[in-house]
């Protein structure tokens, strides 16, 4: 059941009104454009729940376009997806407006591409992410997530598929003021359950098994530069770095042989939909973690990112 | 698998004095970390400003150039970001009632002017006040601020991220401060307002430490009021500024020799009103048959070069959503049946229908004659009224415009307020519409008003702007918010700014829908 305010509310509702407006509530077949509105799949999937409510099995939406009696169309606005129903109803032309909230339609994923190095897409958050690692469960152990943002510390578990929240550590004083935030974790093996956290001229320590608060003291801020990333189908130990653009140009991961000048070229790369803000690991060198901002959809995301065999 | 999984654990092993050392050695770096310091000179057309909200013109080309030096010194309760949502500024959440009539914004804590007084609800609510449409009333309730309206304001979020609505508070010499990431130097305090045009002002403000958001990356920013076009470019090119406004001519130049240029959505209109005092304005046939001469294809392709877009609804596409509804076909053989039946004196002869740009800019006086071009391929008879300078009482008589030709900016995010105010002051009468909000009852509003052809699109064209390659982390939006607090300078010399592929809010303006 759609909520009221929600996107497929207002799509049935639009639908609703255009098949009063029609006469002997028949429809021929409905003219769907999407003017990069929204992502295709999501745009079919509206489509398929304006037909649906507007007449059921009577609609033939994929009847020729330019022909149909319904012709609708999808406009992105600064704050709205607006949604024009244009109708020929044998009386004239009707126009209906749906108007959705952009803020409330969910974000995508983007496309995953299979190149050597691969990224799965773990998390993703409107809030902006400092730095992330994915911490490999163990023995039966389930996954653990853990992301830092400017003023608080969470933690996620894997269970049955989907991530729970299981700690939620805020930074207190350590929490950073600055305008374009930076901040790292710092995670070794050895210590399972804790995590170094390098803020805004303070190094803070948090255990990730209990609810008791982070300890920080004074510290010097320096920035990490990359990670080590290695496969598990050879010895060879790689550099992971970003391209380093700014916040407003798309990213690219590189992979580098560390043993060489920074000025090599990059044995394998991989485009991201956005500036790369922290690359950091909690698998060692089996898989590092990325955050992105993606700069389609406003989002900060959590990839996986690891070293595929044999390709 | 086992057996990967243990050969893997025993490399990592043997590895680990090698991450020590990698984790020292410098690579490339996740995106570069912002500068602090630089000062980034910024130059404007625009010949005077005022940061005083309640003095800025709506429609009017400076209110731009008003409300980005203002967005320096002032915050909103709530901003736009590119992707839609709605964030919190000086209010950290706001709930509204079912009928969106009552909204209730809580304002954050600790905030701070720049005098040092704490940032408190009466302050928000006492500057809003006297901003707002008449209708809105904005009161105080402890932390909180109320917003009260007869007519629903699903709206509101959209009017109180835009347009004119920061909030300020007056100190007492009359001065307006904020709590902004900038504050004006007191050695600028004394720049003349809007309508006492001083040209060559320079401004300059100062990073403000204690901003709630954090200071920003750049210690200062001079601004240069009333440069010239040419001149803009020139400092541009030669490093003497990093950031100017570029008029659309200039803007085609710069793009062609490589200087960095930021292109807005369309948001300056540019249209014809007939004057309602006017006795040939108060024809039907002869308005419809004007509005079907026009050739605004060759307008936007030609006179403009292709820098601007046919216009053809009051509201443009990318705020409305649906200003591809409305065609501006031209249609010669319906504009002379309608000439032919009109009387030989109405736009003709001795009575000329008189066409008189708002601002005689270059780009007004072509417009004009392009008018006056089309209208006599149907018969009708224009003059562009093109005179400046000073003119005697007969001659002034004589130049009485039956048609103004002028020019919008568009200044509210929303489309229902935008459309509200445009009507107040271009047809100069108040609304008696309500609910605009809702698009079924704007669109209907809109269709109304230019199947009336007293208004008349013709081109709409985007705010331009060229940068330095220093200029880094240039995240504005496409409605033309310029967010200079997030932007830092790159040391001269240093590697250009990337720009291989745009943000989505720095595109060019989009084209009309077919």
């Amino acid at each position: 059941m759609a909520r009221g305010d929600s996107a497929e509310h207002h799509v049935r509702e639009l639908a609703h009104r255009v098949s009063a407006e029609l006469a002997k509530n028949k429809v021929n077949c409905v003219n769907w454009n999407n003017h990069k509105a929204v992502s295709e799949s999501r745009s079919q999937q509206w489509k398929g729940m304006f037909v649906e409510e507007l007449q059921g099995a009577q609609s033939d939406s994929a009847a020729a376009a330019g022909n149909c009696d319904v012709s609708v169309y999808l406009e992105r606005t600064p704050a709205q997806v607006v949604l024009t129903a244009d109708v020929e109803n044998g009386n004239g032309k009707q126009v209906l407006f749906a108007a959705i909230p952009r803020a409330g339609i969910p974000a995508e994923s983007g496309s995953v591409s299979a190149q050597r190095l691969e990224k799965e897409l773990l998390w993703q958050q409107s809030e902006r992410i400092l730095d992330a690692i994915f911490v490999h469960g163990e023995d039966g152990a389930s996954d653990r997530l853990v992301v830092l943002q400017k003023d608080v510390l969470n933690v996620y578990e894997k269970r049955s598929g989907s991530w729970k929240e299981v700690q939620s550590k805020p930074l207190g004083d350590a929490t950073t003021t600055q305008r374009g935030p930076h901040g790292e974790l710092y995670y070794s093996m050895d210590q399972a359950d804790r995590v170094k956290m390098v803020l805004a001229g303070k190094t803070c320590q948090a255990n990730l098994g209990d609810a008791a608060a982070p300890s920080c003291q004074q510290n010097l801020d320096v920035w990490r530069t990359g990670m080590l990333l290695s496969s598990s189908c050879s010895s060879q130990v790689w550099w992971l770095r970003s391209d380093g653009g700014d916040m407003t140009v798309p990213d690219r991961l590189e992979l580098t042989n560390p043993s060489l000048p920074a000025t090599q070229a990059p044995v394998a790369e991989l485009a991201t939909p956005g500036p790369v803000l922290s690359i950091s690991s909690g698998e060692a060198l089996r898989a590092d973690t990325a955050v992105v901002f993606n700069l389609s959809t406003g989002n900060y995301e959590v990839y996986r990112i690891a070293l595929a065999c044999g390709l | 698998m086992k057996s990967t999984e243990l050969r893997w654990r025993a490399g990592c092993k043997r590895l680990a004095p090698l991450v020590t050392l990698v984790l020292i050695i410098s690579g490339a770096q996740a995106t570069t970390k912002p500068r602090t310091g630089g000062v980034l000179r910024v130059e404007f057309l625009a010949s005077s400003s005022t940061l005083d909200p309640r003095a800025w013109k709506t429609g009017s080309r400076d209110f731009a150039t008003n409300e980005r030096i203002a967005s320096l010194v002032f915050d909103r309760l709530v901003a736009l970001d590119n992707y839609g949502r709605f964030v919190p500024q000086l209010a950290t959440e706001w709930t509204h009632d079912t009928s969106f009539r009552r909204w209730q914004f809580t304002i954050r804590l600790g905030v701070k002017f720049s005098d040092g007084a704490a940032l408190t609800a009466a302050d928000a609510a006492g500057a809003l006040a006297l901003l707002l449409p008449e209708d809105l009333k904005a009161t105080a309730s402890g932390n909180s601020v109320i917003f009260q309206s007869a007519e629903q304001r699903p709206d509101l979020l959209e009017i109180l991220a835009s347009g004119p609505y920061f909030v300020y508070r007056a100190i007492p010499d009359g001065v307006l401060i904020g709590t902004g990431p900038f504050t004006l130097d007191d050695t600028s305090r004394g720049f003349k307002p809007v309508g006492e045009a001083a040209a060559n002002q320079h401004l300059r403000f100062s990073a403000n430490e204690s901003c709630w958001a954090g200071r920003p990356f750049l210690d200062a920013v001079d601004v240069s009021l009333g440069v010239p076009p040419l001149r803009a470019l020139f400092d541009l090119q030669v490093g003497k500024a990093e950031l100017v406004e570029l008029a659309p001519d200039i803007a085609r130049r710069a793009a062609q020799s490589n200087t960095r240029v930021w292109a807005s959505s369309p948001l300056t209109l540019y249209a014809l009103r007939f004057d309602s005092g006017q006795p040939q304005s108060e024809n039907v046939a002869l308005r419809e048959a004007l509005a079907l001469s026009l050739d605004r294809t060759t307008m936007a392709g030609v006179l403009l070069q292709k820098q601007g877009e046919p216009a053809a609804a009051l509201l443009p596409q990318w705020l409305s959503g649906y200003a591809f509804l409305f065609r501006a076909e031209m249609d010669i053989e319906r504009a002379k049946q309608l000439r032919a039946s009109l009387p030989a004196n109405v736009a003709g002869g001795a009575s000329p229908l008189r066409v008189q740009p708002q601002a005689l800019s270059d780009l007004a006086r072509l417009l004009a004659e392009r008018v006056a071009v089309n209208a006599r391929q149907v018969g009708l008879s224009v003059q562009p009224l093109l005179k400046t300078g000073a003119r005697d009482a007969s001659s002034r008589a004589a130049d009485v415009a039956d048609v103004h030709l002028f020019v919008w900016r568009y200044s509210l995010l929303s489309p229902g307020e935008e459309l509200r105010e445009f009507a107040r002051v271009e047809l100069a009468k108040d609304s008696k519409e309500s609910n605009v909000a809702d698009p079924d009852r704007r669109y209907a509003w809109e269709r109304k008003i230019l199947e009336e052809r007293k208004l008349i699109p013709l081109v709409a064209l985007p705010d331009y702007a060229g940068l330095a390659p220093t200029v880094r982390d240039w995240q504005p939006s496409a409605w033309g918010e310029w967010r200079l607090a997030d932007v830092w300078l790159e040391p001269a010399g240093a590697e250009p700014a990337v720009t291989r592929n745009p943000s989505p809010a720095v595109t060019a303006a989009s084209g009309v829908r077919p």
